[in-house]
């Protein structure tokens, strides 16, 4: 019974993620393409824009505002880092023991 | 080779003939246990030695040219441009595909993961001759080889990266020989030398660890010699060294794959079955290694941007061609090399080392010469010079097949 309930409760959760990765990918897709549209299909030009827009291109004024957000984003990236690594060194040590003779 | 085998001829791996009654010349050993009229036969037979003899001839005459009319016979180098292909592809991009000696030195002498044994010697060699020939391609550039020792000894610059590179080369390049002589030791049946050298072999192996650990540092150090020519998303001064040390770590472990694979396919007969047997399970582990090294470096490479503050050049065109390296080089192996782990797909980890070592040379060509003076106008290399380093590049290959055929690296010497 609870087996069953608990399937039933793995199996509800993977539709969930289904539902809302399906939601998120239209919806980032259809910002993309837009995105695109707005930069005249221009690559660069949307990616200079993005860039501005979440605040790693801007102007500085002094040496101190400038240091200050390079660290910033260089902390920013090693945290994320500190995360993925350990979880990236996981995902490929379990692997399976087996294996099958290449041709 | 693979006709004789058929025949019923054995591939010499022994100090005596396999009936127990005839011991081995060191004639015999070169000429593979073959009479000479049947290693010419066999030799003249592979189409690859008519390339290599075509090769060998004409650009063989061209290099005699470039030291008797000069460096402007075979090259545009210019003070604009002082680095060419001798050195882009000679030196940055083969001193980092040989990083593969002291990772497996490291690992199997070290961290004591002795089942990665049955490539260590490969790993060594292809270190051993890589370095060898990148110190080649450096005569070739520089000229008047019987100067090398000018800065060694004669006329040190000791504040100069160049003297710690030229240094360091030479001294890492005498302890992959002396991590190899064991083999060397077993093939001429000198027992004692390889006890001589066995018994120093932690210390080899932590020495070249630190000469080569500094010197693929040293050679990323080199560039910040010209902070404005290079561009600013392939150089990054307070990383440099670390991105070329990091990178150098995938780049000698995938090599290793490379190579590894062309062995398992055109020189079955040379290994024996305790490399072919291991070879998919190793290949496997050095994906590994891979896969963690090339996750590093892609992190290490965003913090030089982000440090520089240089986002604003990923959306030019110098910034899509970064991208693209970035993609082709290190993103795209990260993920292909995840699938091969995790599905034991031998065949894929193979693949993806291959594109990894055409990632890596893209990288070290961007960095010294196709971004290099990126305000200026862009050196497209003298053909001569492409046949040059073509010549000295089917030499290394002669030279490596010459020992493999040879030497036990990829089988055991019986006793």
């Amino acid at each position: 019974m609870t087996q069953a309930r608990t399937k039933n409760g793995l199996r509800l959760l993977w539709h969930a993620t289904i539902l809302c990765g399906t939601i998120f990918g239209i919806w980032s897709t259809a910002a993309l393409l837009s995105g695109l549209a707005q930069a005249n299909w221009q690559f660069s030009e949307f990616l200079r824009q993005y860039l501005i827009a979440i605040g790693v291109m801007r102007e500085f004024h002094t040496f101190v505002d400038f240091y200050t957000h390079i660290k910033g984003v260089e902390y920013i990236i090693c945290l994320l880092f500190l995360g993925i690594f350990p979880a990236f060194y996981t995902l490929v040590n379990n692997a399976k023991q087996h294996v099958e003779a290449a041709s | 080779m693979n006709r004789f085998i058929a025949q019923g001829k054995t591939p010499l791996a022994a100090h005596v003939s396999t009936d127990g009654m005839t011991m081995w010349s060191v004639k015999e050993k070169l000429l593979l246990g073959l009479t000479p009229k049947e290693y010419v036969a066999q030799a003249i037979r592979n189409p690859l030695n008519w390339l290599f003899a075509v090769i060998f001839i004409f650009g063989g005459a061209i290099t005699v040219g470039r030291f008797i009319f000069g460096l402007s016979y075979v090259t545009h180098s210019s003070y604009d441009y002082p680095w060419g292909l001798f050195l882009g592809w000679g030196l940055f991009v083969m001193v980092p595909l040989s990083a593969s000696g002291f990772m497996l030195g490291t690992t199997v002498e070290v961290f004591g993961r002795h089942d990665f044994k049955p490539i260590e010697r490969l790993a060594l060699l292809n270190g051993l001759l890589g370095y060898l020939f990148a110190v080649i391609f450096l005569q070739v550039d520089l000229g008047q080889p019987w100067r090398l020792i000018y800065p060694m000894f004669v006329s040190l610059g000791p504040a100069a990266v160049l003297f710690l590179v030229a240094w360091h080369v030479a001294t890492y390049l005498s302890v992959q020989v002396a991590e190899l002589l064991p083999a060397f030791a077993e093939w001429v049946n000198w027992p004692g030398l390889k006890k001589t050298v066995k018994s120093m072999i932690l210390g080899l192996t932590i020495s070249g660890i630190i000469l080569s650990t500094l010197h693929q540092g040293a050679l990323g150090a080199l560039f910040t010699y010209a902070p404005g020519k290079v561009h600013p998303l392939w150089i990054s001064a307070p990383f440099q060294w670390f991105h070329f040390f990091c990178s150098s770590i995938f780049a000698g472990l995938c090599m290793l794959i490379v190579v590894s694979t062309l062995c398992k396919k055109f020189m079955a007969w040379r290994c024996d079955d305790n490399f072919l047997n291991n070879l998919d399970r190793l290949t496997l582990g050095l994906a590994k290694g891979s896969a963690l090294a090339l996750i590093t470096y892609l992190v290490i490479k965003i913090i030089g941007v982000a440090h520089d503050g240089d986002w604003g050049y990923l959306a030019s065109g110098w910034g899509q061609w970064f991208m693209l390296e970035m993609f082709i080089g290190v993103i795209l192996p990260i993920i292909l090399f995840t699938i091969a782990i995790k599905n034991n797909m031998v065949g894929l980890a193979r693949f993806t080392a291959f594109i990894t070592v055409l990632g890596i040379a893209l990288n070290r060509l961007n960095t010294a010469l196709i971004t290099f003076n990126w305000k200026l106008y862009q050196e497209i290399p003298h053909w001569r010079e492409v046949v040059i380093v073509i010549t000295i590049y089917s030499l290394f290959i002669v030279t490596y097949r010459f020992i493999l055929y040879r030497l036990p690296i990829l089988y055991t010497w019986k006793k």
